[in-house]
């Protein structure tokens, strides 16, 4: 197999090197609050012991273990025989695989198991024709549609001649779902000799390697050392071994000095935004205003999203899935233990929703009641009537029907589960660090970066903690949206 | 319009009277084909005309404000009514078909 290594955790990667000790007690203390165990056994340098552990936790990342470089022997050979096939399949993704494993693995009544093996790079000739032949019998009962069975082979280096010449023959040109073809496949293996490349070129292929999309699971999952500063209780001790390691969340956690971190807004920025971390810091006491609300967008078609809306204040979303916006969190991956999300909208809410919608939205024949609704909600805004409990039932139920898809449900904040991150619990000279910070990175405009550090300032404009001597300094920042915010 | 001194929702039989008109008008301008680019040139108009049917249903209490505003469109809504209304619509409907028979 490629014995490319997974990526680890740059600042436990840090510790170790300093105190291999200290780096085991916080993996140990990890596993202990068990919100890091997969993120530990994604972690590219945890050692056999750790992950030998780990596999003894109850719900252990079993898949995630076997996958591991490191992961004991001993489970390695027992997980060659389980019955779970998504098992088997972890295993043959494997890098330390011995020959006769991988031969094992090669036979596997599985599918998948096979499918996953025939990407290795280090499989002899003997696995490779098993494969090729298993692949060959498939696709001949369903052809046209397992090209891709046959990728993995076909840009494997140690892939005998006669089995190349045995792929050209096949449909090189059909695209699989993300554009890729066998040809393409073929093109990428490093010792296709020079007339086959010229029989590609002739069928069309371009000269251009496969490109394997390698996603970053440690980052998708979250770094473990990011997990150990969300643990309100983890010890201290580890936290400021984190903190001295550069790790950029110790800006943000009440207990450390501010001299542990310096930090720099567009250098860290994104891991701030797609940890939620400043979000976590700054949302949650935005609820002791009286006039804000949260909204959780639940849509098929754009993805789900949190944002809050206060009047009087123009903040521009955009919920396209996929983006990220500055106003909103829509990483899909977080999960925020201090949102609570209401299956419901009451009359207030449904009033909130249609205020910055116009009335020509809903100009059709058949929505007459929700331009009775719109219009009801816009005169009530305007204080120009008042709700009846008839006129609140018929807002909630039309608000229901109308926001059926694209739902707006209200959300109720827990700052207590977003501890330790908290604005009011951060030190007045952090809060005054943590604004400066964000108002350099307003001010070096870089990118779309300088809109997410417009927003945290409007969210500390908003907070009604912020000191005097904060607002001052936002209050010299060029934006009118931290303006209103300020002026609110 | 002035309210009277009740706290019924309906201010005086006036009111009620103005808003059940409204509410026909509304009702015969909803069902008209020129309806989508009637209403967005005249949205506020349309809009209080919703209110007043908002009134008629019992779904909100008027302030003396909206009530003399929709007293003061009646004349503005029934104009659009004579002009693209439903009925309307049906009259010249039925003398075009006089004409076909003609």
């Amino acid at each position: 197999m490629s014995k490319a290594s997974l990526p680890s955790d740059p600042y436990l990667d840090r510790i170790e090197a300093q105190d291999s000790k200290l780096y085991l007690e916080i993996l140990y203390c990890l596993i202990e609050h068990k919100v890091a165990n997969k993120s530990i056994a994604r972690h590219g340098r945890t050692p056999a012991e750790v992950l030998s552990a780990l596999a003894k936790e109850k719900d252990a990342p079993i898949y995630e273990i076997v996958q591991h470089p490191n992961c004991p022997d001993e489970l390695l050979r027992s997980s060659l025989q389980s019955p779970d096939s998504l098992v088997r399949l972890s295993v043959a993704n494997n890098p330390n695989l011995s020959p006769s494993q991988i031969e094992l693995l090669a036979s596997d009544e599985d599918d998948s198991v096979k499918l996953h093996l025939s990407n290795r790079s280090d499989l002899s000739e003997d696995v490779i024709r098993k494969l090729f032949n298993w692949a060959k019998n498939e696709a001949n009962q369903d052809y046209g549609h397992k090209m891709s069975w046959f990728y993995g082979i076909a840009k494997n280096p140690n892939t005998p001649r006669e089995i190349i010449q045995a792929l050209l023959k096949f449909d090189l040109k059909e695209e699989d779902y993300d554009g890729s073809t066998l040809g393409s496949a073929l093109m990428s293996n490093p010792n296709m000799i020079d007339e086959d490349k010229a029989l590609l070129s002739i069928n069309g292929i371009p000269p251009k390697k496969m490109e394997s999309i390698e996603v970053n699971m440690l980052e998708h999952e979250g770094l473990p050392s990011s997990k150990a500063f969300e643990i309100q209780s983890f010890p201290i001790q580890y936290i400021q071994a984190l903190a001295k390691a550069g790790h950029p969340f110790a800006l943000f956690h009440p207990d450390l000095a501010v001299a542990e971190f310096q930090p720099s807004f567009n250098e860290y920025i994104d891991y701030f935004i797609k940890s939620e971390i400043i979000y976590r810091t700054l949302w949650p006491e935005l609820i002791e205003r009286n006039d804000i609300k949260f909204f959780y967008l639940r849509s098929s078609y754009d993805g789900d999203a949190l944002y809050f809306h206060v009047p009087g204040l123009q903040l521009q979303h955009d919920f396209t899935r996929g983006s990220m916006t500055y106003n909103s969190m829509s990483y899909a991956f977080i999960e925020r233990d201090w949102v609570e999300v209401i299956e419901g909208l009451d009359s207030d809410d449904v009033i909130s929703l249609f205020e910055h919608r116009t009335f020509d939205e809903f100009i059709d024949f058949e929505m007459e009641e929700i331009q009775l609704a719109f219009s009801i909600s816009h005169s009530v805004l305007a204080k120009r009537v008042e709700l009846t409990q008839k006129g609140r039932e018929f807002l909630e139920a039309e608000g229901s029907t109308y926001f059926d898809d694209d739902v707006d449900y209200h959300v109720r904040i827990l700052p207590d589960k977003a501890l330790p991150y908290s604005w009011k619990k951060l030190s007045k000279e952090k809060q005054l660090l943590i604004t400066k910070v964000i108002i350099d990175g307003f001010n070096e405009k870089v990118d779309g970066k300088y809109q997410f550090a417009e927003h945290f300032l409007v969210c500390i404009a908003l907070l009604p903690n912020t000191s005097s001597e904060i607002r001052t300094l936002i209050e010299a920042v060029d934006s009118d949206v931290v303006r209103q915010a300020l002026a609110i | 319009m002035t309210r009277s001194p009740e706290t019924s929702i309906f201010p005086s039989e006036e009111f009620r009277a103005v808003c059940e008109r409204m509410d026909g008008y509304l009702s015969s301008l909803t069902a008209s084909d020129e309806y989508m680019d009637l209403s967005s040139e005249h949205e506020e108009i349309l809009q209080l005309a919703f209110v007043a049917r908002a009134v008629l249903r019992d779904l909100v209490t008027p302030s003396d404000e909206v009530i003399d505003l929709i007293a003061k469109a009646e004349d503005e809504i029934k104009s659009l009514v004579d002009e693209y209304g439903e009925d309307n619509e049906d009259n010249e409907d039925n003398e075009d078909d006089e004409d076909d028979e003609e």
